[in-house]
């Protein structure tokens, strides 16, 4: 009884969620103002890429922390940078489905170099939204100042064989003090 | 009785959209829904002429025009993708994408375990039938999400054919749901008659959806060119974000 409850209930709920994601959406000024302004974008030239270089370079926060010595300052920074770097890639997410959002006449359907045009772009679109969504979970979890991608830093010392002839070439002593 | 009424119903309602769209001109716009339409139409005469001069081939001849319906199902979530996103480059074959996408992943963890793991015949196309449903609607929720992601408003003919078949494909599963748990001697007289009636549903809307010609409105705004310089193709504009966000997570 319980499957057919769930089955049934499932059911329903999908068609509920069609019924309302298919509602046309009111184009009130909120809309309006997102499209038509730039400030809600944000852009890979100029001011703003180094704006997101200093949004997520730890320079500042170490400073305070380590040399002058005022750590709640420190995580005061920390957690206002958090809030920047999420709105900032926010921002740049807009940015890209307002791009991604440009329409264009549909090709024939017999068109292969089109198709694969189109196969390309759908693979930039869905690698950019797969990287920045990563991203905004990473921030959001560990802070603007985390490595992004994990570092893999110890891998050398590990792929180096030692040779035959100095067999403890890879040991190196400084790490074990 | 009623199940008579509702076959009736269904003809004169899908006979009906068939002269819209023609009268309209716009058969070929959704060249996949009317040859469904029409297939559903043209099998479902055929069907009552065999009940009608050889019965003993019915069943076998149901179940071929059932299972084909099934799979021209799937061809009708390819075209409601083609519409929503064709007027995009960039999303041009993400209705595909995810049509294919889901259809896989649901066909390999939840279609296929349960269909070969039945105990039964019956027990097998019932899963199958009720499975491959809810795997269509999830496609359609997907598909009408990712459109209102976009801002893209589905238009009245596509918004009609996703509501029309969700609705099909609710009640569908619901039935399959209850046919499966109550067995054939309780809920069969129930269960042909729902059947049906699901069909004058979907139909109605059909109908109503593709009175006139109304299809997907495009963005008329222009967007100035974003992270390129003006004129740049949409290929290099995404290749610069892409490449951009790398060297900030390489950083």
């Amino acid at each position: 009884m319980t499957a057919v409850l769930t089955y049934s209930a499932i059911a329903l709920l999908m068609l509920a969620v069609v019924v309302l994601l298919a509602r046309p959406r009111q184009a009130g000024p909120i809309q309006e103002i997102e499209i038509c302004s730039d400030e809600g974008g944000a852009s890979w030239e100029g001011p703003d890429l180094s704006l997101a270089e200093r949004i997520f370079d730890r320079t500042d926060y170490l400073w305070l922390r380590d040399q002058v010595g005022f750590a709640p300052l420190a995580e005061s920074l920390l957690r206002s940078r958090t809030q920047m770097a999420l709105q900032w890639l926010r921002a740049v997410r807009r940015s890209f489905d307002k791009l991604v959002r440009t329409p264009a006449t549909p090709p024939g359907t017999h068109n292969p170099a089109a198709a694969r045009e189109s196969l390309n772009l759908l693979r930039l679109t869905l690698r950019f939204h797969l990287i920045i969504g990563y991203a905004i979970l990473v921030v959001r979890l560990f802070g603007p100042y985390h490595r992004l991608i994990p570092s893999f830093g110890w891998m050398p010392s590990l792929l180096v064989r030692p040779s035959a002839s100095d067999p403890y070439r890879s040991a190196d002593a400084a790490r074990f003090s | 009785m009623v199940v008579q009424i509702a076959i009736g119903l269904s003809y004169l309602l899908g006979v009906t959209i068939l002269v819209r769209g023609g009268k309209g001109g716009f058969l070929s716009k959704f060249s996949f829904f009317f040859s469904y339409l029409t297939y559903f139409l043209v099998t479902g005469l055929v069907g009552l002429l065999i009940l009608q001069v050889a019965p003993q081939y019915f069943p076998t001849f149901f179940w071929f025009r059932f299972f084909t319906l099934v799979v021209a199902e799937f061809a009708l979530l390819v075209e409601i993708g083609d519409h929503l996103f064709m007027a995009y480059p960039a999303l041009r074959l993400l209705g595909r994408a995810l049509t294919f996408g889901i259809a896989g992943v649901f066909l390999l963890l939840y279609i296929l375990p349960s269909f070969l793991a039945a105990r039964s015949s019956d027990m097998a196309v019932l899963e199958l039938v009720k499975r491959s449903a809810l795997t269509k609607v999830v496609i359609i929720v997907v598909l009408v999400a990712a459109a209102r992601y976009y801002r893209i408003s589905l238009g009245r003919n596509v918004g009609g054919i996703a509501l029309g078949l969700t609705a099909y494909l609710a009640i569908h599963t619901a039935n399959f749901a209850l046919a499966e748990h109550f067995g054939r001697v309780a809920y069969g007289p129930i269960f042909s008659m729902v059947g049906p009636l699901s069909q004058v549903v979907s139909l109605t809307i059909w109908a109503c959806a593709l009175w006139r010609y109304a299809p997907v409105e495009e963005h008329r705004l222009s967007f100035p060119a974003v992270g390129g310089a003006p004129g740049a193709s949409l290929t290099d504009q995404l290749g610069r974000y892409n490449a951009a966000l790398e060297k900030l997570l390489r950083r």
